[in-house]
């Protein structure tokens, strides 16, 4: 393990005191995320200079991988709210959402249907923010309420991103552990089974608190057991990348089809279905979804081998160099880190699905004069606060990486809890995620760590890798970046706190029971797994 | 008519200037971050300092003007 500041408590909470700053003044002042970022970051870049023994050099480059990391995140931001303000400009936002809320008169199973499933298909084909900025603002259109939908939004799909983005956190998992995707992919999918039903219900109780619980309790059962078979199929049959996408996409079907049956049917849904109907139709809901609908292709078109191969050059990325604070923790050096490549990333792709778009929709007349000058202004006023909010954190973040602060918090709780571990396993891949934004990010922080620790305690290596990416998906509902992508693209701006506030319960809920899921596997039922 | 006393109400500048102010901060961050990638490979104080003079000035702004 690295060395670094020797682990005592009064040190712990030092490593820990820029995260309960930024945690502090975001949930009890109320802040918004650009002044608690800031703030946070002056306390990381003090503590790491004179606590931690990082030198100018040291930090200046922490900071410039902070920046590439965002740089990566905040193209997809700045494509997919310029994507959706060009869609929402020429009406096709409406008209998503209104064909949307006629699939079922019922508003839980609409709740249910956008952020748990298909946010999650989203999260599939794209991911890295986009199933937040794109269907929580569609789920306001709908009639929710802004901090519903977002929350909603966040928690819903945060059983699918180890699996989402074609993957890309579960292969970052087996590098970063070592352990092939065919060993731990299964055992993912089984870990991944409790936040499956667990979001479910946690849309549903943010939708309409117990009750609504109560009435979902069928349809997210069902739907539950469709998603998380699909997943566990997927991995069986070495189709991992599609792991998010088919299931997700089976959640969309399950969902419509128990709209369908007479419990979820009301007395109304005649009249409600073909309420409207009569009133002349401006624009078909394929006609609407064209940009997304050319997203989903080039998505899917991106992942080929063969398209991707010839592109593969085409990639922008720093190289940093090995590092030392002066306590010794060594930083590795980087090449092309956070790399972007022009088809890989979802930016290029964002921005190729606007303008694809706008041929679309100049050939069918529906194009109005202005409307990109219009979303590009709306986009920058929308996005400069988030991005500067973005900015500080990731950057406060990799202060703390690169400085061993992060090394040190999580050396500090595996200690602490002994053969209590597994329980507090997740909460490691929750804590990369609530610093970084990233499952991805969490498992090259956390994953070697996960590991080390496990092959101290003697359990099983495999299980505690799947744990942390576990914990890495589910702790992206309560990371501020994408709360941020959440409130910017549901026009609620600076009110940060208020969604953090409705998503930590539930995020907290989950990461416990994974934690005693991970437990019961390696000392009860699975104890001589490798 | 009677005017709202609240119109009479100075407004305060850091909210005034907020918007023009963010964008600068925004600038700030990009401005200084080739200087302190080129810093860093190069090992020059100059550099790094002021790229850390950009990253300050650029947190200071949300301080003072957002909520």
């Amino acid at each position: 393990m690295d060395k670094g500041v020797t682990l005592t408590f009064v040190n712990w909470i030092l490593a820990f005191l820029p995260i309960l700053v930024l945690l502090f003044t975001i949930l009890f002042f109320k802040w918004g995320a650009p002044k608690s970022g800031a703030v946070s970051w002056f306390v990381a870049m003090l503590l790491g200079m004179f606590v931690f023994g990082a030198d100018s050099r040291l930090l200046a480059f922490a900071n410039s991988k902070g920046l590439s990391l965002a740089l990566y995140v905040l193209l997809i931001i700045w494509g997919a709210v310029f994507l959706y303000n060009v869609v929402e400009k020429i009406g096709a936002v409406k008209v998503i959402g209104e064909t949307m809320t006629k699939v079922t008169e019922d508003r839980l199973l609409q709740c249910l249907l956008m952020a748990w499933c298909f946010a999650s298909f989203m999260q599939g084909i794209a991911g890295f923010g986009v199933p937040v900025a794109v269907v929580a603002p569609i789920m306001v259109v709908m009639g929710f309420p802004p901090a519903v939908a977002a929350a909603a939004c966040l928690v819903g799909h945060s059983w699918s991103i180890s699996f989402g983005s074609m993957g890309s956190s579960y292969y970052t998992i087996q590098l970063v552990t070592k352990i092939p995707g065919a060993i731990i992919g299964p055992w993912m999918a089984y870990l991944f089974l409790i936040p499956i039903v667990a979001t479910g219900f946690s849309v549903a109780h943010i939708y309409g608190g117990m009750a609504a619980v109560k009435r979902g309790a069928p349809a997210i059962l069902i739907t539950s057991a469709v998603m998380g078979s699909m997943m566990w199929l997927m991995n069986f049959i070495g189709a991992a990348q599609l792991a998010t996408l088919i299931p997700a996409l089976m959640g969309c079907a399950s969902m419509a089809l128990l709209s369908r049956t007479s419990f979820y049917r009301g007395d109304k849904t005649a009249e409600q279905l073909t309420a409207g109907q009569d009133a002349p139709k401006k624009m078909g809901f394929h006609q609407a979804f064209v940009p997304y609908y050319i997203l989903i292709v080039l998505s899917i078109m991106s992942q080929i081998k063969g398209i991707s191969a010839i592109f593969a050059p085409y990639t922008w990325g720093l190289d940093f160099p090995a590092l030392k604070t002066a306590f010794g923790y060594a930083v590795n050096a980087e090449k092309l880190y956070s790399r972007i490549n022009i088809l890989s990333h979802p930016a290029p792709l964002l921005v190729a699905a606007a303008f694809l778009g706008y041929i679309v929709f100049s050939a069918t007349g529906r194009w109005k004069p202005g409307t990109a000058v219009s979303a590009l202004k709306t986009t920058f006023s929308q996005c400069v606060p988030t991005s500067i909010g973005i900015l500080t954190m990731v950057m406060m973040a990799l202060i703390m990486n690169d400085t061993g602060m992060t090394n040190l918090l999580a050396q500090g709780m595996a200690n602490a809890t002994g053969t209590l571990f597994p329980i507090v396993s997740p909460l490691i891949g929750v804590l990369g995620a609530f610093l970084t934004g990233s499952n991805t990010n969490a498992n090259v922080m956390f994953g070697g760590l996960q590991v080390e620790t496990a092959k101290v305690l003697g359990i099983s290596t495999v299980i505690m890798a799947a744990v942390q990416s576990v914990g890495g998906s589910v702790g992206c509902s309560i990371a501020p970046s994408k709360v941020l992508i959440g409130t910017a693209t549901t026009g609620l701006d600076g009110r940060e706190s208020e969604v953090m506030n409705r998503t930590l319960p539930y995020c907290l809920i989950i990461t416990l029971l994974v934690g005693l899921n991970a437990w019961l596997f390696v000392y009860v039922l699975f104890r001589d797994l490798p | 008519m009677a005017a709202n006393p609240m119109d009479n109400k100075p407004v305060p500048w850091g909210k005034k200037y907020r918007n023009p102010l963010m964008n600068a901060a925004f600038a700030a961050f990009w401005l200084g971050f080739p200087i302190a990638y080129l810093g860093g490979v190069q090992n020059n104080g100059l550099l790094i300092n002021s790229a850390f003079i950009l990253f300050t000035l650029a947190c200071i702004v949300p301080l003072v003007t957002k909520k």
